[in-house]
């Protein structure tokens, strides 16, 4: 009897274990072994892409310019950045709320910056005072962190991606809706692949007529 | 010969003899099984007692801790944006810019191909009208050089840092306090523009001079010319124009001149293409086996002295026949026997082809060197094959000044020497000597680019830019100059001679302005193409060359009086040996023995790497009793050097030989090359060879690098690194040991009859694939011409650049694991005496039913829809199944992680192609990096691909374009034509392996 009741105390803990993995694990995700999906690094500048790209819908092609002339996307240099924000010193609405007070209190108005921009002058050294870039002033670089990162046997190039009509969301996702860029899919070699088939099977209507190769060599060397 | 009887062919005299040892190795792909027993033995193995219960429980710690650990993040990676995005320049993609390779001196047209912004590989300029297109394996390797961490970045005095500043207002105080008796020593300055800054520097000076010289000296070719036409120039030999080549001890496709500029000009004349079919007479006289040897129709052993006699000989029988009756000739003794017959021979076959024949000769002495000009000059080739009035500029050394200049030093009448681009202190015969005198001048300065031999000695050093990093110029020949850029920002704080010196005379311009500014005075006039001078320099730089008017003089008329008999010395007694030195196709004349990819390059015939050696004829080895190995010490009375023998088939029984360039200062460093641990590794460093410099004698004016040596024997034993016996594809007696025609060669004249001769192979093809594979896109293949490969080995280092591959040093090499994707197998049929010799580049034949592929247990190596097979490094798992069944021997296994980290070094690697580690096998990809490079291109302009548009790094860089690669699906591609072509064959085609590598038959003129 007592040997019964003690299989079933096992039993009900055991299924109770069970259940609590599947439940953590479902909240946590986890993921197989050097497969990143979710992964959302701080980076050391708060970009939105959700503003830039989603709001603002400037092209991803503005910044990402390597996307479709080189192997590369390339994270924009901050040169690029400053074609704006040489002009573009902080949100809208806290100017705006400057402006405001500025007028209530009859004086000129302040040249407001927000704090992530000001990372952004720094490392080109741009002096808001003057509205002038001084290159001697720059403090260097922006060090990003890399969310989409193949490992180094693996040869991806975005121009052949691009030109060929992928759109960037099929591989990075939503950006346009991201405050702060996720990776969105897995980056396995089965998914590289499998979109390969797919398209070769013309089960992709935006390439039809492309066919992709599956060879290793395509990727590997 | 009937088609039946077949030739055989050897690449060793073990593989001759057919040795158990030889047949041994050649059933093993892999010489040495693993170390196990080694292991059990180690007593420290066997005390560490490990009962079954804790192996399970380190075996379950294990599992846990993987599964832990494979949880963990990727290591975080940091993505950093440029500042300023410079404009038209995409990040990733490969720029291309010309310029002038600076390996020595003969001044081949590069492209040097950079990746986000350093220079990663260098090709041929196609463009280039010297070279086109073609470049050795030394101005490939030069981009290694580049990244070398032994350079020097600052200036020194007395061994320690300075700044310019501080140096620039030393010397210059300095030298105003000298006043007078400065000198420069150089090698042979090319450059118009630093030649001009020299000169400036010196006129400031009363008694001075600028002192060129060669290490392997050209100087006698110039003093002949000087005597015998009144010009001191090197001739330019036009080999295309020449229908005979009589070459004696000249190493013209090898090391001689100009061997890429040469190289192209006689596989131009030895093309079977037009009709009727070209192939000129090329004999060769010489004692050693040379690379142009090897590539001889006929190839005569002598020792230097019966070659200098057949030479007079030719030309006492040749002024007959012109009916020239000078009296210094008359005086030479006639010879009789068969030398004479043999100069008769070669007299009459040049005689036959006046005007279009073509006799040279590699021995710096001024009279041998009279004398083939009487015979040039006789049988008016000067205007056709020599061209004096457009001559070469490309080696200028002058021996006669060089001693003159030494004299001075020691009498103590020089108060100042500046030494650039050259290493007297390690490559003059007398090095002590020169260390002595150089000790009584007031001011030494050096430029050199390494704390070399001379560097060392001098009290302060100026560290030279390396040549992918400077403007430069040169003039190669009357009326073409080259130009350099940099291709990357200088990596330490250096400069150029020329900028040097003009800053000493207070000209403080930048080096390029101090280049354009000689442009435009002295060589933009002579052009009439471009009227401004800002677009002839712009085209200039970005062809890489301008060519101009020449200044043409008139040559006056042969000075027959100044032609007189040499005087020979035989060898007297048995015990003397005729020494030959010479120059490795990698080393040259040792400048690049900082370079581990030219040290690990297999010497085209001896294919020895890491060392020089004493070369010997099998029969003499025979005759002392030595082995290969066996170190010998070589004695000329008064130095001596000790070397391991290494056995040369066709060499003459009385010559022996030695490569110099061996023994640098700083090589020292290659012997840490290589796994460091379980390997036994010899305790004492040392440089890689021994200098041999020491043997070169003083004739006279000219410096002679032949010699009369004594051999003994010291009982010592060095195994050589040498790779001849690995990978043979032999058959081994055990599975029927039947010869296999790899090489195919045959004659010209049955070649005339059918040009199927020489590759009738019959054969039953057993098929084991029911259904083929249909290749229905494109299907790549490679076509190796064997005729007109020389075996120069360009092609290796170009594959070694483009694809990574590693070194692995010479204890590595020993044990059969060199890396290189292409070997080039050397083959030697007939007597061991007389020997002729095939050479045959094999890299990975890509094969449709490859052997490799059935027996990967995990797919690592699979056949891609294009015909190529594939070796995926991610996937590999080392079993090494696939080596041990590939039939070519083209896989290499990584046995050790032969890259290490965080060295300056690896800058020079190919960031489209992953570095392989420990564990990985890898072979030729048929460089699948630019055929998808090519694609992407070609669709990026919505062109489709055309034949030629992929050139692989091996076919692009061939000085003697051997090496076709294309679509076998395109009817109208090169490749397609020359698969049709009956030359045509594969190697082992009756195992039917379906190989897309083809090799063309080797045809030669009847011997």
């Amino acid at each position: 009897m007592e040997n019964i009741k003690i299989r079933e105390i096992v039993i009900v803990v055991g299924i109770a274990v069970i259940l609590g993995l599947i439940i953590f694990f479902k909240s946590v995700r986890i993921n197989p072994p050097g497969v990143n999906t979710g992964y959302a690094p701080e980076q050391p500048l708060a970009f939105s892409h959700r503003l830039h790209s989603g709001d603002l819908q400037i092209s991803c092609l503005y910044c990402h310019a390597g996307a479709e002339k080189g192997q590369h996307a390339l994270i924009p240099a901050a040169s690029t950045c400053m074609n704006c924000h040489r002009f573009v010193t902080a949100a809208w609405d806290k100017v705006k709320i400057e402006e405001a007070r500025a007028e209530e209190e009859k004086r000129p108005m302040k040249l407001i910056v927000s704090p992530e921009l000001e990372k952004l002058y720094r490392a080109v050294g741009f002096d808001t005072d003057q509205m002038r870039l001084d290159p001697r002033k720059a403090t260097g670089k922006l060090e990003w962190i890399r969310v989409y990162n193949l490992p180094d046997f693996v040869y991806f190039d975005h121009s052949r991606h691009v030109n060929a009509g992928v759109k960037c969301q099929t591989c990075h996702g939503p950006v346009e809706t991201m405050e702060k860029v996720e990776q969105a899919t897995n980056l396995t070699m089965g998914w590289c692949v499998n979109c390969h088939r797919d398209v070769s099977h013309e089960k992709i209507p935006e390439l039809k007529g492309k066919k992709p190769s599956i060879s290793c060599a395509v990727c590997h060397y | 010969m009937s088609e039946k009887q077949k030739k055989r062919y050897w690449k060793s005299i073990e593989e001759r003899e057919n040795t158990p040892q030889f047949q041994a190795e050649a059933e093993n792909e892999f010489p040495e099984p693993l170390p196990l027993g080694e292991l059990l033995e180690d007593p420290s193995f066997n005390e560490a007692d490990v009962s079954r219960r804790s192996f399970l429980k380190a075996a379950g710690f294990s599992v846990a801790g993987a599964l832990l650990a494979a949880c963990a993040r990727a290591p975080v990676e940091k993505a950093i944006p440029l500042l300023n995005a410079p404009q038209d320049i995409v990040v990733g993609k490969a720029y291309w810019y010309a310029s002038t390779c600076a390996g020595c001196s003969a001044g081949c047209g590069i492209l040097a191909k950079t990746r986000d912004g350093r220079p990663i590989k260098i090709e041929g300029n196609p463009q280039h009208p010297l070279s086109r297109g073609g470049i050795c394996a030394v101005g490939q390797a030069m981009v290694l050089s580049l990244y070398d961490s032994q350079r020097l970045q600052k200036p020194l005095r007395k061994g320690q840092p300075v700044n310019w500043q501080e140096l620039d207002s030393e010397v210059t105080v300095r030298l105003n306090q000298l006043g007078d008796d400065v000198y420069v020593l150089t090698g042979t300055i090319t450059s118009p523009s630093t030649r001009a800054a020299i000169e400036r520097f010196l006129s400031r000076f009363k008694r001075s001079a600028h002192v060129e010289y060669d290490p392997v000296s050209y100087s006698a070719i110039l003093d002949a010319h000087e005597q015998t036409h009144g010009r001191r120039v090197l001739p330019r030999y036009h080999f295309d124009r020449a229908e005979v080549i009589v070459s004696f001890d000249a190493d013209f496709l090898g090391t001689w001149i100009s061997p890429v500029e040469f190289t192209k000009g006689y596989i131009a004349g030895r093309t079977l293409e037009g009709k009727p079919p070209r192939l000129s007479y090329h004999l060769q006289l010489e004692g050693r086996m040379s690379l142009t040897g090897a590539n001889a129709d006929r190839r005569i052993r002598v020792t230097p002295v019966e070659g200098a006699a057949i030479l007079t000989e030719l030309a006492r029988q040749l002024a007959r026949k012109a009916g020239v009756t000078s009296p210094p000739l008359l005086q030479a003794r006639s010879l009789s026997g068969n030398a004479a017959a043999v100069a008769a021979e070669i007299a009459e076959r040049l005689w036959r082809a006046k005007g279009k024949s073509l006799l040279v000769c590699g021995q710096n002495d001024v009279e041998l060197q009279r004398l083939v000009n009487l015979v040039n000059h006789l049988l008016g080739n000067y205007g056709k094959t020599v061209d004096l009035s457009q001559p070469s500029y490309q080696w200028r050394g002058n021996d006669r000044a060089l001693v003159d200049l030494l004299e001075k030093m020691q009498a103590g009448q020089v108060k100042a020497l500046f030494i650039a681009d050259a290493n007297p202190a390690y490559n003059l015969p007398n090095p002590a000597e020169f260390t002595e005198a150089l000790k009584r001048i007031p001011l030494t300065v050096t430029f050199a680019d390494h704390l070399d031999e001379t560097a060392g000695l001098s009290e302060i050093v100026c560290p030279l830019n390396h040549p992918l990093e400077s403007w430069n110029d040169a003039e190669i020949v009357e009326g073409l100059f080259s130009l350099s850029q940099p291709t990357i920002p200088l990596l330490g704080d250096t400069r150029t001679l020329r900028e040097c010196l003009s800053r000493w005379l207070g000209d403080a311009r930048p080096d390029r302005e101090i280049l354009m500014s000689y442009w435009k005075e002295r060589i933009f006039p002579r052009q009439k193409k471009e009227g401004s001078f800002q677009k002839f320099w712009d085209q200039s730089v970005h062809d890489g060359f301008a060519v101009v008017q020449p200044n043409k003089k008139t040559i006056p008329a042969f000075r027959f009086a100044s032609v007189n008999a040499p005087r020979l010395q035989p060898l007297n007694s048995e015990q003397d040996f005729a020494l030959v030195l010479y120059q490795k196709t990698g080393l040259l004349d040792g400048r690049h023995a900082q370079n581990p990819w030219l040290q690990e390059l297999p010497d085209p015939v001896t294919k020895v790497t890491w060392d020089n050696y004493l070369s010997l004829s099998p029969a003499l080895a025979r005759k002392m009793g030595v082995k290969e190995g066996e170190v010998l010490e070589i004695s000329d009375g008064e130095k001596t050097v000790q070397l391991p023998v290494q056995i040369q088939p066709g060499q003459h029984d009385r010559v022996v030989a030695i490569a110099v360039g061996y023994g640098r200062k700083g090589t020292e460093r290659f012997t840490e090359l290589g796994p460091k641990w379980i390997e036994h590794r010899e305790s004492k460093v040392q440089p890689v060879g021994k200098n041999a410099y020491p043997f070169v004698r003083q004739v006279e004016t000219n410096r002679s690098y032949l010699s009369k040596v004594t051999l003994s024997k010291t009982g010592n034993f060095v195994p050589l690194a040498l790779t001849q016996t690995h990978h043979t594809i032999t058959v081994p007696k055990k599975l029927g040991g039947e010869a296999r025609d790899m090489v195919r060669e045959t004659t010209l004249a049955k070649y005339l009859k059918d040009p199927k001769a020489g590759n009738h192979y019959e054969h039953p093809v057993l098929q084991l694939w029911e259904q083929d594979f249909v290749y229905k896109g494109h299907h790549w293949g490679l076509a190796i011409d064997l005729n007109r490969c020389t075996g120069c080995s360009g092609c290796v280092i170009s594959c070694q650049a483009e694809n990574n591959v590693s070194v692995v040093g010479k204890d590595e090499v020993r044990r059969r694991r060199e890396m290189h994707w292409i070997r080039i197998d050397r083959y030697y049929s007939g007597e061991e005496g007389d020997v002729s010799v095939m050479f045959q580049p094999v890299m990975c034949q890509h094969c449709d039913h490859a052997p490799c592929e059935s027996v990967c247990p995990v797919l690592a190596t699979v056949h891609s829809d294009e015909g190529i097979n594939q070796q995926i490094y991610n996937r590999c798992v080392g079993t090494r199944y696939c080596a041990n069944n590939c039939p070519y021997k083209v896989r290499r296994f990584n046995w050790f992680d032969y890259w290490k980290r965080g060295q300056k070094e690896n800058l020079v690697l190919n960031p489209d192609i992953t570095t392989r580690s420990r564990g990985v096998m890898e072979k030729c990809s048929l460089c699948v990096q630019r055929i998808q490079e090519a694609k992407a291109e070609a669709k990026r302009q919505g062109k489709p691909l055309a034949d030629g548009d992929i050139k692989l790094a091996c076919e692009q860089s061939c000085p003697a374009d051997a090496i076709v690669f294309g679509d076998m699906n395109d009817p109208k591609s090169r490749i397609a034509k020359l698969i049709e072509h009956p030359r045509h064959y594969r190697m082992l085609e009756e195992m039917n392996f379906r190989p897309t590598v083809g090799y063309m038959t080797k045809v030669r003129n009847q011997g």
